[in-house]
This record gives structure tokens, sequence and C-alpha cells, in this order.
């Protein structure tokens, strides 16, 4: 094969706008000399795709390293090849999002492999995919997968502790999708519960759990409140009240209610905040006493909601004992 | 025309425990009270005058306002006082309580009552005279049903020509009315400085106590709310 020849007709296939002609017969040249640095850059320029346009630039430079041309080119190709991966991808994503608005689950999740497939540095589609994959020990893949992306998201690393440490509590785990706005997943959670249920008080706190979800459902946009304002919201009413019986018990004089009241009143304030606390459970102050699970087993939620209650009550108990022996000398 | 019953079921679905029991508990203390009365007027009147808010004795350090702030709200002066109370109770209260909770919902009814007791102090700060009842606790929970339920229906009862109609009334036509009544009341006594024996400003004050609701609704009713959806 004369290659000269060859790559000369080429060039005149190029120039005449026969590009397939020209490709074939410049494939041809660098298969039988993969030297020929011409041939290359020829080849580069005619290539349909632009992966395989950068694929000629590259063994071309491989050639001749320092080639100003062939450099300034390549530099162009990648600016190109990155614009245009920007574009699939949010091409892709748009897609994957309409068809799980639009309830398409199963056709997200295919949009999403294909995503993740080609791009696997795509965190926000490794998240969503997460999202459109039923079985836990799946979506904690996924979510690993985004949490290695970027190590210090702390709130990823927190939802993925979760998830690991709930994959066989569904009522926990149908909580924790219900917080994160995937209700269809909560309700499936809750109702295989309820329907596998060989406990009556397990079947009866998934169907309550089933109808909160339903009035939660009827929110439109619904996003759960910050747990710092539930939990500063609920403690105010026990406190207001002994406030007020205890400025009663000093006859509207705070300089007369004794000091032990004061004392006390510190008592109905942490109970309070601990009763008010169990309606926030993964609150970050929870979370950091008593690990990442913060208050979500039953138990430790049961033992500081009734230290709440104790902490209040007594207070309450010792004013009005303290009224009530104040009362008696005067009662009948 | 009296209001009889709610018409709507609870959201929530909880019995309403507390209401029920607050109903039971003053019954069953007014049946005592009308026992005591029969068989010891004296011990019945020091019991009154000890239970019942007596402004001058809370207003005093040696008093004894915490208890009777409290108990007065489960002490009535008559038949009619408590038909009032726990009817307007019993109405009010069920879907009151539902949104709140029970726990919640006790703290607020006595938080209620309080700052009708307290108002009701202020206003006749030397007075020796008990006030009795839970007037202000009942005017908070309406007061917190009219900001929960505006439109709820209330079946209601009035006699026209002698024919008995039950016909459904929004509550903000029943509980606006007993506002009203009670602004009107007050601004009469105000410029007549004429004895009373209702106690209106024990009423406003509740109804003002009823503001801090939000702080008492479970968190659900409370998203809600400010999602303007029905409570």
């Amino acid at each position: 094969m004369d290659t000269s020849t060859s790559l000369n007709t080429a060039i005149a296939f190029a120039r005449a706008g026969k590009r397939r002609e020209a490709q074939d017969l410049l494939r041809l040249i660098v298969k039988h000399q993969p030297s020929n640095f011409a041939a290359w850059l020829w080849l580069s320029d005619v290539a349909e795709t632009l992966d395989e346009q950068i694929a000629a630039l590259e063994s071309a430079l491989f050639l001749m390293p320092h080639n100003p041309q062939a450099l300034a080119r390549l530099e162009t190709l990648y600016a190109q090849q990155e614009t245009t991966a920007k574009e699939r991808q949010q091409e892709l994503m748009r897609t994957a999002e309409a068809a799980r608005r639009a309830g398409h689950t199963k056709e997200a999740h295919g949009i999403l492999l294909r995503t993740v497939e080609e791009f696997e540095n795509n965190q926000t589609a490794w998240l969503m995919l997460s999202e459109t994959i039923d079985d836990p020990q799946d979506q904690i893949a996924a979510l690993e997968h985004a949490s290695n992306l970027s190590p210090k998201n702390t709130r990823l690393k927190t939802r993925l502790t979760l998830l690991k440490r709930f994959k066989n509590d569904w009522l926990s785990l149908g909580d924790l999708y219900r917080d994160d706005g995937q209700m269809a997943r909560a309700r499936e959670m809750y109702m295989t519960v309820a329907a596998h249920a060989t406990d009556g008080l397990e079947r009866a706190e998934a169907d309550r759990r089933l109808a909160a979800l339903d009035r939660l459902a009827e929110i439109p946009d619904f996003k759960r409140y910050d747990q710092t304002f539930t939990w500063i919201r609920l403690s105010f009413g026990s406190i207001a009240l002994y406030s007020l019986l205890a400025l009663l018990f000093g006859g509207f004089n705070p300089a007369q209610i004794p000091s032990l009241l004061y004392a006390a009143g510190g008592s109905v304030v942490l109970g309070s905040v601990l009763l008010a606390g169990t309606a926030a459970p993964r609150h970050i102050v929870w979370q950091l006493l008593f690990g990442i699970v913060g208050l979500s087993a039953p138990a430790l939620r049961r033992t500081i909601g009734l230290t709440g209650i104790l902490l209040v009550l007594a207070p309450y108990i010792l004013l009005m004992n303290m009224a009530i022996a104040r009362l008696l000398p005067n009662l009948f | 025309m009296f209001p009889l019953n709610d018409t709507e079921s609870n959201r929530y679905g909880n019995f309403p425990f507390v209401t029920v029991t607050i109903i039971v508990i003053t019954v069953a203390i007014f049946l005592f009270e009308v026992r005591l009365m029969q068989t010891d007027f004296v011990k019945f009147y020091l019991l009154l005058r000890s239970l019942g808010v007596t402004p001058r004795a809370m207003m005093s350090p040696d008093g004894w306002g915490a208890v009777s702030a409290l108990t007065s709200l489960f002490l009535h002066g008559g038949w009619l006082h408590l038909l009032g109370n726990m009817l307007a109770l019993f109405i009010f209260g069920r879907r009151v309580e539902d949104a709140c909770g029970a726990w919640r919902f006790s703290i607020f009814y006595l938080l209620c009552g309080l700052c009708g007791a307290l108002a009701d102090v202020f206003i006749r700060r030397d007075s020796v005279m008990p006030s009795l009842g839970a007037n202000g606790a009942v005017a908070g929970v309406m007061g917190a049903y009219l900001i929960l339920f505006p439109m709820g229906r209330i079946r209601s009862f009035f006699f026209a020509w002698f024919v008995p109609f039950f016909p459904q009334v929004r509550a903000f036509w029943i509980v606006g009315y007993f506002l009203l009544f009670n602004i009107l009341a007050v601004f009469d006594l105000f410029y007549t400085q004429a004895d009373f024996f209702v106690g209106y400003w024990a009423h406003l004050g509740g109804f003002l106590a009823c503001l801090s609701i939000f702080f008492f609704l479970r968190p659900e009713a409370h998203q809600r709310y400010f999602a303007k959806l029905a409570v």
C-alpha cells in the first residue's frame, strides 16, 4: 500500500466533503502505518464522534507530543466533550425527574441506572437512584456511592447510617422515609408491617402511622418542620402554667415566691424540655447524646419521656402541697 | 338558640378522654356541693370561699391562690352554670383535644382557666366574693375552637312558634356571638359600675389565653393549620 498516495486521496476526499470515504481510507492507513502523524491528524478531523476524534488526536500527540496545532485542537475537543457530557447528564436527570414525578418509578430507575453507568461521579444521580430502589440493601449501596463522592456530607452520612441501622426495622425505616419526604416508600413499609405483623400492637401501630401519613400527604409541598422549632414550641405549656401558679403563690409578687419554688422551676423547665424532646427524636442534641439514631429506640424514648413527666410533676406537687398547707387552716 | 353538639368527627381519631374526665369530675364535685349545701350551709359557704377565686385572698402573699385558681375550675354556683359550661366544653372541647392530644389539652385547659381567674382577680382585686366555675377555661377552649375550626358545624336547637328546629350553625357565629356579648357586657359594666354575677372578665381572660393554642397543637395539626388545611 502506497500510504502517501492514499493519504493524498483521503485528504482530497476530506476536502471534497466526502467524510465517509476519507474516514475509511484514513483508518486503513493508520492500521498499516500507526506512526503516520498526518493520517491521525486528518482522521481526528473527519471522525464522526467526539470520542473518536479525541482518540485520533491523542494517538497523533503520542507521536509528536509538542505539536502546538494538535494540542490546541485537543483542548478544544476536551472542552466540547465536557459540555456535551454535561448536557447529556442534565438531559438524563431531567427525564428521570420527570418520570419520577409522574409516578413512573421503574422508568426513572432505568434512566438513572444508565446515568450512573455513564457518569459514575454524578452524586445526584446516585441519590435519586437510591430513592427509586425498593430493597434497602441496594439503597445502602447507592447511598454509599453517593457518600464516597462527597465524604464530608454529614447529612448523607447520617442518612446512610440510619438506613443501615433500620434496614430490618420496617416501622422505623418507614419513619425515616417519611422524614425524607418519600411518602410512597414510607407507606409501603407501614403497609408491609400491617400486613405481616403477628403482633396486634405492632399492626395497630402500623395502621396508626399509615393514617398519619395519609393526613400528611394532604399537605401540599409537605416539608417537615425544623425539630428545634417543635421542641421549643411544645416545651412552653407546662413552664407557663407553673410560672403562673408560682406567681399566684407569691400573691403576684415575685419576691414572695420561696426560693425552693424557683429551684423547682428549673426542674419544670428541664422536664418540659425532655418531654417535648421526645417529639423530635432525631434532633442533633439527641444524636450527640445517644448516637446517630437519637431517641429512635422506643425504650429510650419512653424512659426520657417518663423522666420528663416526673421532673415536671414533682415541682407541681410541691407547689400544690405548699399551697394546700396554707389553705388548710382557713378551710372550714 | 342552644348549641347541642359538634357534627364533625375527630381527625386524629382520639377519644376525648380529658374532656370527658373533666366533665365527670366537675359534675361529681357539683353533686358533692349540692349535698353539702343541704346538710351544712356554713361549711358549704366556707368551702366556696376557700376553693373559689377570692380576689383579696389571692392578692395576699399568704393566700392560697395557687390552689383556689385551679379548684375553682371545678366548682359551680348552680345547675344552669354547670350545664352551660359543661355543654360548651363537651361541644367545643372534643376536637380541640383531638388536635392537641390529651396531655397538652389538659395543660391548655388549666392555663386558660388560670388566665381567666387572673383577669377576674385584677378587675375585682378588693372583692371578698368568691367566683366559681370553669368559665375562663371553657372560653379558652371555645376561642381555640374558633381559631382552629371557624367553619365547624354546630348542631343547635331553637323554638320558632313552638316548633323545634335543629339547624347546623357555623362555629364562628356561635363563638363570635359569645365573644361579642362578653365584650359588650364588659363595656356596660365598666360604664355603669354595676355589680355583676357573671364572670365576663374571666371569659375574656380565657379568650385571650386561647391564643396560646399554637403552643399546644400536635406537630401535625400545627403544620396543617399553617398549610391552610382543616386542622
